[in-house]
Formats: C-alpha cells, structure tokens, sequence
C-alpha cells in the first residue's frame, strides 16, 4: 500500500519562494532552492514548485537548481504554454509537469505531453471556488470563474490522459483554517485517478481530518511548512498517530514529544529535561 | 570506476547523474557503442511511452548495441521505471510493441479496482526476493522507494527481484544475470534509492 504523500509546496513569485494568500497577497521567504534542500533533508515526500513568474527561461532555470538540490519527486507548475516548456521542465529534473490554464484552453498540448513522457508525468491542477451552493473551477488569468461543471471536468482530465489531479482552494489559500475535506471527499470518490489536496492548512489537526475523511494520496502544504523546523516530520508524526501509514525516512522523531494546538513542538516536562543524556548519530555513509 | 547512462533522448539524467554524484561515482552520457563499452556498467533510463522510447532506440541503433553489450560482453545494466520495462520482450502502451528482450516478460496495463488508484503513484516498502539479494544488499527494513507508473513487468517468479503490494503482488524488480531492473525511481527516493544505486556499483564489480 502507499503511503499518503505530505507535498511541500514551493510558490515561486518573481524568483523568490513567498507565502502566497489568496493567489493575491505574496509575502517573501528566501531563496526557492534552499526551501527545496531544507524540506528534502527533513524526508518530504514530494515537492510542487508552483511558478508564477511569465519568463520561461528563468522558470527553466529554477525548476533545474531546485531539481539538484534535492532527491524526492519533483512536481512543475506554471508557465507551460508550449511543448518546449514542459519538455524543458522536464529535462531539468521535474519527475511531473502540471497544467491548468491549458486543461481548457489548450487541451491538445496536455495530450501531447501525456503521448511523449507518459500518463504518470501529466498533472491536471485545478482551482476550485465555491459559487451558488456548487463548486467551479477558478480561471486565474480571466479572473473569473470557469463555466464547466467540476465533475464533467474530471472525466475530460481523464480522456486527456492526466496521471492525477491536484486540488487547490483560492478562498482557502493561506487562510490556514482548514481544507474543503467534502468536496474532495467528492472528487476522490468520483474520479479514478490520483488526487493530491491542498489549501488551508495550518494545524496538524487539519491534515489529519482531512485524511481520515477523504483519503486523499497526497495533502499538499505551503505556507504551513516554513513557519518552523521540521515542520514535515511534525506533520507526519501527527497523521502516524490517527493510523496513516506515512513513510518515516529520518532519524528524528517527534514521536514523544507534547504539542501545542498547530502542532508545533512544545516545552517538554522538567523532568525530561533534567534526565536528558545526549545520544550521537553518526553520518550515515552510503 | 565509471557508469555509462544510455542516451536515447528520453529519461531524467539530470536526476540520476546527481544521485551518482552524491556516491562518489562519476557518470556520463552516450549513445555511442565504443564509448558505452569503456563503462564499468550502464544505467538504463527513461520516462515516457513505452512504444516511443523504443523507437528512438532502434533509430539510434541502440537495441544492438545494447544486446551486444549485455550478452556477450556481460555489462552490468541498471533499467529504471522505463528503462526497467523496455528490457522486457513486449509492451502494450498505446500500441504493441517489441522491446528490448533482455529479461524475459512483458509490460501490461495496470487494471484499475475499488481503492486502487491508476497510475500508481506513490512511495511504498517493497519485499525483496531471493534474486534480488545483490541489488537490495544495502536496503533497511523501513525504506520506501518513490514509484510512478501505469504500466507493469510480468515476469516469473525466479526472475523477481522484489515485488510490491498492491492488488496482490506487483513486480517492482527484476533481475537475470547481471541485467536489474527497478520500476521505481531510485534517484527521487532520498537516502532509500541511494543506498540500491550504491549496491548496483558494487556488484558491478566497482564498490
């Protein structure tokens, strides 16, 4: 069986890795190739790098940095127009390449891609707002609403030979007070491919309702995951004790450790502190 | 001590050279017989469609080059995700296609079921068996490697080098000879992959 993925996700705004609120609001973190390296070393599952920059030779040249700095699957999105992007993404180390714009408005290079480096490379991303009592899938460029219904889109994402559909919430987006668990409950009933969720994720608690609930294969996280050290490992700690078989890759564990209400390592007891005896770990030599 | 990586065209070299890398072993990239006979082994990439990797392979000749290579000569080989399932006798992505027969088997589509999501996609713990001891020599009981695939290897029992659950057993190794494959990616796998890339230079005779 595999193991729920926890997906770091790496906004890209003008070069830079930046908490992202609502598409709208960016606020600035460092350098995306040094998220990339922290988040690695901390035994994330898989990275979405999200690239909202238009210049698609710096775009081609994040996706490579970030590619080497790390050795977990790496997913691209943002900026594909054209076969050359995708394949250029590719090329520089992206394990997956995702499309949303196109999904609708230039189908035939989602089919493409899919013919050229296979279903499992090809992500459909889609943005979904709520709108009279329904949900419709966000346009970011127009601005405005898509007119398609979500579940007459999920069987096209499928003709066009996507590998797995990644869901993120505009309205929840930095928000951090939890996910849309029901309507991806919806999806990952109705469609049998892959889905990964992400948006409004600030505790632990959220990830793990929504896994409990939903079952999702991956929750993807953003701004949650940059605000403390070892942030995976907490998260992933936290969805071992609700039962998901998550993978553990590193030597550190929370696995005793109290928490505060986000989830975040808190004080342990005086006495912990005061029995404390120092245990070495060797570098491991491969 | 050198790895030769095939060059088809097709494949995240990037990645797999950087996990190298990491070993201390030093890569390069070729599609040319005289040069790919120098290497102390060959890695086998690939991402894509069955049918086309194959096709790029027989333009550049490297269907005989590799045979020749890996049977006569006895050359260690690495296949990864693609380039594992190439090494069968056929395969049925969008058309039938011959591959490169170098383990006996072929590639069929993953049937989709309740609670099994297609591709498979993923990390997973395999079970390593007895043909796989070599390759799986350093691997810890608690490593998980990253899989991403609709397509698998059929192959018989003595030629599994490990399997995976997943609606019973999926082969997610194969071996004969000197010739592995593995249908997950060893290089996106963290220390896990590292640690199997480390065993495949040291039965290649190169530790």
């Amino acid at each position: 069986m595999n193991s729920p993925r926890i997906i770091a996700m790496i906004v890209v705004h003008e070069g830079l890795h930046v908490q992202s609120y609502g598409f709208r609001k960016y606020l600035p973190i460092g350098s995306p190739v040094e998220s990339a390296r922290e988040y690695d070393r901390w035994g994330i599952d898989e990275i979405a790098l999200v690239l909202l920059d238009r210049d698609p030779k710096a775009n081609h040249r994040i996706v490579a940095e970030v590619s080497g700095a790390m050795a977990a699957p790496l997913l691209a999105m943002g900026g594909i127009r054209t076969e050359e992007d995708a394949k250029a993404y590719i090329a520089g180390g992206a394990d997956k390449v995702g499309f949303n714009f196109s999904l609708t408005e230039n189908p035939e290079l989602v089919l493409k891609t899919a013919r050229r480096f296979g279903q499992q490379c090809v992500v459909a991303s889609m943005d979904l707002v709520r709108w009279a009592g329904c949900w419709a899938r966000w346009d970011y460029w127009k601005n405005s609403r898509s007119k398609e219904d979500v579940f007459a889109c999920l069987r096209r994402i499928e003709l066009l030979q996507a590998g797995e559909i990644f869901l993120n919430f505009p309205e929840k987006d930095g928000m951090g007070n939890g996910m849309e668990v029901q309507v991806i409950q919806q999806i990952v009933k109705k469609t049998p491919l892959p889905v990964v969720a992400a948006g409004g994720i600030g505790t632990t608690g959220q990830a793990c309702a929504c896994y409990l609930r939903a079952r999702p294969s991956g929750i993807g996280i953003g701004n949650r995951l940059a605000h403390f050290e070892h942030s995976v490992l907490l998260f992933k700690e936290a969805l071992k004790k609700v039962g998901a078989p998550v993978r553990q890759s590193v030597h550190a564990s929370y696995a005793e450790s109290p928490t505060d209400a986000m989830g975040r390592p808190a004080r342990k007891s005086e006495k912990f502190l005061s029995d404390l005896l120092f245990r070495r770990i060797e570098p491991e030599k491969i | 001590m050198k790895l030769g990586i095939v060059d088809y065209g097709l494949g995240n070299v990037g990645s797999i050279r950087t996990a190298f890398q990491r070993l201390g072993v030093s890569t390069f990239l070729s599609s040319n017989e005289r040069i790919l006979r120098a290497a102390d082994g060959l890695v086998l990439p690939g991402v894509g469609a069955f049918s086309t990797a194959m096709g790029q392979i027989r333009k550049k000749g490297l269907d005989r080059v590799l045979k020749k290579l890996v049977k006569q000569e006895k050359k260690p080989l690495l296949g990864i995700c693609l380039g594992m399932q190439i090494l069968a006798e056929w395969g049925e992505e969008f058309v039938e296609s011959r591959g490169l027969g170098l383990i006996p088997g072929r590639v069929c589509k993953l049937q989709p079921g309740r609670n099994r999501k297609i591709p498979h996609v993923g990390w997973s713990r395999v079970s390593v068996h007895p043909p796989g001891m070599e390759i799986f020599s350093r691997t810890l009981p608690s490593d998980a490697y990253y899989f991403d695939h609709s397509y698998a290897f059929e192959a018989k029992p003595a030629l599994r080098a490990a399997t995976v659950s997943w609606d019973g057993q999926m082969v997610a190794g194969v071996v004969e000879g000197r010739v592995w494959g593995v249908q997950f990616h060893p290089e996106k796998s963290q220390n896990a992959g590292l640690r199997l890339l480390k065993a495949f230079c040291v039965h290649s005779g190169q530790g």
